[in-house]
């Protein structure tokens, strides 16, 4: 019940907005060209869905090559960024001496370092894979290391006087201290990654993703084929967002009450 | 019942549970000005003594305290414990901070485990005390609860069993009641005395209210203003618990104020 009333709730308004698009398409307000109405757009999803010779969709195809890659880049960034970023919030010298190479390299658009992967690792999959890697990175760091240098010393003071070592203090005090911190970073790490992603595919795109099914639908001026690709991201999106992020938000830090249940 | 301590001997008694000799902190602050904190301090507590620290606002009761509890050296002079210098936090002290300190992300009894468990003392002997304290602070029926669902007397609750839970030889507290009303405070100070008269730990409370003191210590270090020394050691050697109403409780209100009154107009000056 309290589900079905979220669902609407969320809902609600993506339905209303699609709505006056579609009215306004059959109005002859905009173009049916530039922008095809949510029917067509749909329409289209389902027919790049369908397969009649046993193979699969190539909507499914690029849809999955696409999460493949984020899934790979984004848990890659996961891996070694939380940690790094954690060791940066506990350790000062760790901090002097990556603070100032990633406060260099932050403002970096992560698409104009493209080129240069291209150059290293090729048009390849490592390439895209890359590049998601670094759109991840520093977010996932910055925010991990802010969620330790957050938590207070009394806090600390009080684990220390009961008798916590240092490896205790990481699990049990520093590490869901973080956790506010560390997911915003992961989120953030995701969102990035999606627009990585669609970039890196256009530029190094290997003839598969939904970045480049996009870039390849554009040539032709099948707009349909690109709305259909930016349906699937936000699908994507919101997959990660309410399986994943939602989740693991509901059952740790709200419940702790250390964010406020949105 | 009052005498002066300002002579430093007194701190270096050898039968004292914790002393406190000629120290003096310290603390620079951003423009490299150096704020004396404490300047002379000198005492000693015995074991198994309830002991209340009172002085004007800033004059260095939590730093004696933290030091104390290991988290600050002093700049010079020794803090000791049954005669060993304190040279960082060990879980043969306890502390209770006024603003309670819980960890959110774990229940109240995880809260109250910590010690045990980070400890690897979890067994049968542990599993009773744990439940024992819950009942005797009044938390019964709430170990699964998560601190921010509590009012803030059950969180200082809390706080004080986690704080005993892992059996600390001495219970040192900032402020404890200071964050209630004083509704909730008197009702946490009876329930505290039962749970103290339990063990008869040491304990170090710090505090603003003379009332407070005088309810629970056997003795009262009085501090002055900034940089500070310990100018009077009041006993209070009424038995528990004390009538606030007694002509006894009165007068030794009385002089301790004027004596307290003191010291805060000097730092107000
Ligand atoms: N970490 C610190 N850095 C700089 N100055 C400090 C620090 N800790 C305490 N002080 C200074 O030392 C003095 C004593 O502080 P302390 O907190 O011990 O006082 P207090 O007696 O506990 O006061 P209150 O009753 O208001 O809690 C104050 O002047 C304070 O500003
Ligand atoms: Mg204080």
């Amino acid at each position: 019940m309290r589900l079905t009333m979220d669902t609407l709730r969320f809902c609600g308004p993506i339905l209303f907005a699609l709505a006056v698009w579609e009215g306004c398409s059959h109005l002859g307000l905009v173009s049916p060209i530039l922008v095809p109405p949510p029917s067509a757009v749909f329409a289209n999803i389902l027919r790049l869905m369908h397969s009649d010779d046993g193979e699969m969709p190539v909507l499914l195809s690029h849809t999955l090559i696409s999460f493949g890659r984020i899934f790979a880049g984004y848990g890659l960034a996961a891996v070694l960024c939380t940690g790094l970023g954690l060791l940066m919030g506990i350790n000062r010298t760790i901090d002097a001496f990556f603070n100032p190479i990633i406060t260099v390299l932050m403002p970096i658009p992560t698409l104009a370092w493209v080129p240069i992967v291209i150059l290293w690792l090729g048009m390849s999959n490592a390439t895209i894979i890359f590049v998601i890697f670094l759109a991840g990175m520093f977010p996932i760091i910055y925010n991990s290391a802010a969620g330790v240098r957050g938590i207070s010393k009394k806090q600390l003071w009080a684990a220390e006087i009961m008798g916590a070592t240092h490896h205790k203090i990481f699990f049990k005090v520093l590490l869901p201290g973080a956790l506010p911190q560390i997911i915003t970073g992961h989120i953030l790490a995701v969102s990035n990654g999606w627009r990585a992603l669609v970039g890196a595919e256009m530029l190094a795109g290997s003839g598969w993703g939904l970045g480049y099914m996009i870039f390849d639908a554009r040539t032709f001026m099948d707009t349909e084929t690109v709305y259909s690709g930016i349906v699937m991201i936000a699908l994507l999106g919101l997959l990660i967002e309410k399986g994943l992020f939602s989740p693991l938000q509901h059952y740790t830090i709200e419940r702790w009450g250390t964010v406020r249940a949105g | 019942m009052t005498h002066d301590h300002s002579s430093s001997g007194i701190g270096a008694s050898a039968t004292a549970k914790l002393s406190v000799t000629h120290v003096s902190k310290g603390f620079s602050s951003v423009n490299g000005q150096v704020v004396k904190a404490i300047g002379d301090a000198n005492l000693s507590i015995a074991e198994g003594e309830f002991a209340a620290f009172i002085g004007p606002s800033g004059c260095g009761k939590s730093t004696l305290l933290y030091m104390i509890a290991g988290f600050e050296r002093p700049t010079s002079g020794t803090v000791a414990m049954n005669g060993h210098s304190i040279d960082r936090p060990r879980p043969d002290r306890g502390i209770v901070f006024q603003e309670y300190v819980l960890f959110p992300w774990l229940t109240v009894e995880g809260n109250i485990r910590f010690g045990l468990d980070v400890q690897n003392r979890r067994d049968a002997v542990s599993d009773e005390r744990v439940r024992h304290l819950i009942s005797v602070v009044g938390l019964t029926g709430f170990e699964n609860a998560y601190p921010h669902t509590l009012s803030g007397g059950m969180q200082q609750r809390v706080a004080i069993a986690r704080a005993l839970a892992y059996d600390p030889e001495v219970l040192l507290m900032d402020e404890p009641f200071g964050a209630l009303d004083a509704q909730t405070k008197r009702r946490l100070i009876n329930d505290f005395i039962r749970v103290w008269e339990e063990s008869r730990k040491t304990v170090v409370f710090v505090t603003h209210s003379v009332e407070e003191a005088l309810l629970l210590a056997d003795k009262v270090y009085l501090f002055s203003a900034r940089p500070s020394t310990i100018k009077q050691v009041f006993e209070v050697n009424l038995p528990r618990p004390r009538d606030i109403t007694a002509p006894q409780f009165i007068e030794l209100e009385k002089a301790l104020l004027e004596s307290l009154d003191e010291e805060v107009s000097k730092m107000m000056a």
